[in-house]
């Protein structure tokens, strides 16, 4: 999943939302001759604001030296008016965009195998995961690495989409990549393959405690988290460490199906919208009853931060890592016309049950521990030598050990 | 007809700091556009009063594609989790519109933009006095000029310094009329900015001042050879140019090299008034536009009669390889230096709308009056002269020991003794 959209939550609601009439061609008023149409006039003062824009392409389509393709300036345009918002998160996605889009949500696809979270901040992609078994791994990328050139195209947070699409292709060809590793620059020439996303992986981490790492709200995860579960329950687990690093979020009903699991019937989180109603998800009735210790980092984001926020308040959760990124806004994506267009669209902010606004603060870990200076985190799963990990397990070894002394 | 068509800026080439008292006529710019391009919004008042209106079907038709986007300003407006600004929403859409074209030199100015960029051309105003290039290919913004007593040259600026960040931005070639903007403001006040040499991060404070741009420096070298540098086709500089040259001749001179290193162009009707001056009547340059038909403009009789050689370098773009291609065809001058940029193509600037906004576009190709192709290409020299590895080409003005103008003068000094002998 070379998507980036490294950090975001929203429902999908593709339709949801009621359009305010803006007049599709089946509304115009019957016509009072061949030659004339009437509308009301709200639509024609609607109508009146796409003057400048016509203006525009009559302009081009009349002078340019060179043809144009008109519905790349439509794409164009409404791209620009949704980056006129100057928010990370709303944002158009063209017909073929949004395809490819969907595409990354089924989880499989044809690309080199890598993800990719882009910072605003630094303008640099990182790549968060390299999957196994993909050519990105076979080439010897690394977790860590920075994203520097795709082909000819210089990799920058505006960029990155088709620096994305470019990756992506038919198994069997190859594309040119560069990464910077440290001072280092790495040109690899590195295979298109067809990859399939596993975003649950999970470890016994000793005799009791278990280990899940989750990659993304999206997909199956919820139903292959409850496998993992169930699993490492069948292997004796008494304890959970829920692992949410470089998790960038995605669906909430993901987080919800997942915070089921744990938490009996309660609110989840609640969103605000602009004009203050606000609305909340709930949890419901029956919970498994261990504890469990989350570890978080910068780049546990959005759902990461919700299902965090709602385990801490509501069942006293240890929290273990770096203040997460604080993202706390929540996007809608809907369909904007027959072509397949769509929108990503910032429409409120989500707060933990206890009321919390995690937007631009994060969650601040109980146990804080970040990792030291060169240390790109680069570890295989349930690797001890990874101290957030092994500051989290510490953590769960006292937890267990103190509820054991209740208990006698 | 002094056609409004402008070679604008074609390294994205931001005025931070000009001076300059002649204002540029404002003419509609319209007049230069082929075919039908402007609709008349006036033709399609509504009747007033009522609720409904009444417009003609072939407007209806046209508003029809606009259902997507007014569609989504509706949602946003209404769903977007903060206030929304329509004005700056609809400025947005022009810019992807235009953006979309994927031609860095179609682009849209707002009413904002569109006042500043005018202002940049005759205006006076505060900054700190450098000139910027942006390659468009690797983002990088370079300091290609610093003004004399500017606050730049002050604070230890060099010409080749890359403008790397502008308070907390960083510089790139997108978002550099940004830049300039923080960078330009009211005298007496700061602005950080960084810069980088030889990969070096230099932070500077400079203190905003008026700075005063000539565009045109000149000086009689060793062997009564003029030289004139030009560095850029903008506000009064084909006058400041004609009046150099009539001082040189005074001075008795018997060549002329013009230099256009570093000259990223401006104003074609600048650059035609320069190239009169030394060409009889006959083609200076021609357009094609995208249905292949030309238009050749002329230059008049009348000529300043002396031996020519035009110094470029890869930064010499639009109307400075106008000028040069006009005169290395037909006023016999040498061209000497390297490949120029290779920038042919023209752009008009119109308003639009009705609150001020403007855009430029690409209108056409330009061609030398041999019918050699610039765009992508550039004016070849006659004598190659390169700058030496590591040499960035900073020299007093009239140096020798510039080896590009030394190299120019040893081929204008040859030009003129060859010239000499037949008369001999």
């Amino acid at each position: 999943m070379q998507r980036i959209k490294a950090i975001f939550l929203y429902f999908l609601m593709m339709t949801a939302l009621c359009l305010p009439s803006v007049g599709s061609e089946s509304e115009a008023l019957p016509a009072s001759g061949t030659d004339t149409v009437t509308i009301p006039r709200e639509l024609y003062e609607q109508y009146r604001k796409m003057d400048t824009l016509m203006e525009i392409l009559d302009v081009v389509e009349a002078n340019y030296y060179e043809e144009i393709d008109e519905s790349s300036l439509f794409d164009g345009a409404a791209a620009g008016l949704l980056d006129s918002l100057g928010d990370p998160y709303t944002f158009y996605y063209t017909a073929e965009s949004f395809a490819s889009y969907m595409e990354h949500q089924q989880g499989n696809y044809a690309g080199i195998g890598i993800q990719i979270s882009t910072s605003y901040v630094t303008r640099t992609s990182t790549i968060s995961r390299v999957f196994a078994g993909s050519p990105a791994e076979a080439a010897g990328v690394q977790r860590g690495d920075v994203l520097y050139q795709v082909e000819d195209l210089m990799v920058t947070p505006e960029t990155i989409q088709d620096a994305v699409t470019i990756m992506r292709g038919t198994p069997g060809t190859t594309v040119h990549v560069t990464f910077l590793r440290g001072d280092e620059k790495l040109e690899l020439t590195v295979g298109r393959a067809q990859i399939s996303i596993n975003r649950v992986e999970s470890c016994m981490l000793t005799s009791q405690i278990g280990y899940i790492r989750l990659w993304e709200f999206m997909g199956d995860c919820a139903n292959q988290f409850k496998e993992a579960y169930d699993g490492l329950k069948a292997q004796g687990m008494e304890g959970l460490i829920l692992d949410l690093r470089d998790n960038p979020g995605g669906l909430l009903n993901d987080a919800l199906a997942i915070g089921d699991l744990f938490l009996d019937s309660g609110v989840l989180t609640y969103i605000e919208y602009r004009n203050g109603q606000k609305q909340y998800y709930r949890t419901s009735e029956g919970a498994e009853d261990l504890p469990i210790c989350v570890i978080v980092n910068e780049n546990s984001a959005s759902c990461s931060e919700l299902l965090t926020g709602a385990l801490r308040d509501r069942l006293g959760t240890r929290v273990v890592g770096v203040t997460s990124y604080g993202k706390g806004v929540v996007q809608h994506l809907l369909q904007v016309d027959a072509e397949g267009a769509a929108m990503q669209l910032t429409v409120a902010q989500y707060f933990t049950p206890s009321g919390f606004a995690v937007h631009k603060v994060g969650i601040e870990p109980d146990v804080v521990i970040g990792l030291p200076e060169g240390d790109n985190g680069m570890y295989k799963l349930g690797d001890l030598a990874d101290p957030q990990l092994q500051a989290a397990l510490d953590d769960m070894s006292s937890t267990l050990s103190s509820t054991h002394k209740k208990g006698e | 007809m002094k056609k409004r068509i402008i070679l604008v800026v074609s390294l994205a080439i931001c005025l931070v700091m000009l001076s300059g008292c002649t204002a540029l006529p404002y003419l509609g710019l319209q007049s230069m556009f082929r075919g039908d391009s402007v609709r008349n919004t006036q033709s399609s008042l509504p009747e007033a009063g009522g609720e409904l209106v009444t417009i003609s079907r072939e407007e209806y038709e046209r508003y029809q594609k606009y259902n997507t986007l007014m569609e989504i300003m509706a949602i946003v407006e209404e769903n977007y989790y903060e206030d929304t600004d329509e004005h700056s929403m609809l400025d947005g859409a022009a810019m992807g519109m235009l953006s979309a074209i994927g031609d860095p030199y179609t682009f849209y100015y707002t009413a904002e933009e569109y006042a500043s960029m005018w202002e940049d051309d005759e205006g006076e105003y505060a900054g700190v006095g450098i000139l910027i290039s942006a390659d468009y290919t690797t983002g990088i913004c370079t300091a290609i000029r610093v003004f004399t007593g500017s606050p730049a040259e002050k604070a230890g600026v060099l010409r080749g310094d890359i403008l790397y960040m502008v308070e907390d931005m960083y510089v790139t070639a997108d978002n550099l009329n940004d830049a300039v903007e923080i960078m330009r403001g009211t005298p007496g006040t700061d602005v950080n900015v960084t810069f980088l040499r030889n990969g070096e991060e230099r932070k500077t404070v400079m203190t905003r001042a008026v700075v005063n741009v000539n565009r045109v420096e000149s000086t009689v070298l060793e062997g009564d050879i003029g030289y004139i540098y030009l560095y850029e086709f903008a506000g009064d500089c084909s006058e400041k140019f004609a009046e150099a040259l009539e001082a040189l001749n005074a001075k008795g001179i018997k060549g002329l090299i013009i230099d256009l290193r570093d000259n990223p162009g401006g104003w074609v009707s600048d650059a035609e008034s320069i190239g009169d001056l030394f060409l009889d009547q006959g083609l200076m340059y021609y357009t094609e536009y995208k249905d292949g038909t030309k238009d050749y403009t002329y230059t008049s009789d009348g000529r300043v009669d002396l031996p020519l050689v035009v110094i470029v370098n890869e930064n010499s773009a639009s109307s400075s390889e106008i000028l040069t291609g006009a005169l290395q065809d037909r006023a016999d001058a040498t061209v000497v230096g390297v490949q120029s940029y290779g920038k042919g193509i023209i752009q008009a600037v119109t308003p639009v709308g009705s609150e001020g906004a403007g855009m430029q576009v690409t209108i056409a190709q330009y061609y030398t009056p041999n019918g050699n192709k610039v765009h992508k290409i550039g004016i070849t020299p006659d004598v190659i002269a390169e700058l030496p590895e590591g040499d960035p080409g900073i020299y007093e003005f009239g140096d020798l020991n510039d080896p590009q103008l030394k190299k120019a003068w040893e081929v204008m000094t040859e030009k003129m003794d060859s010239t000499e002998i037949p008369a001999a």
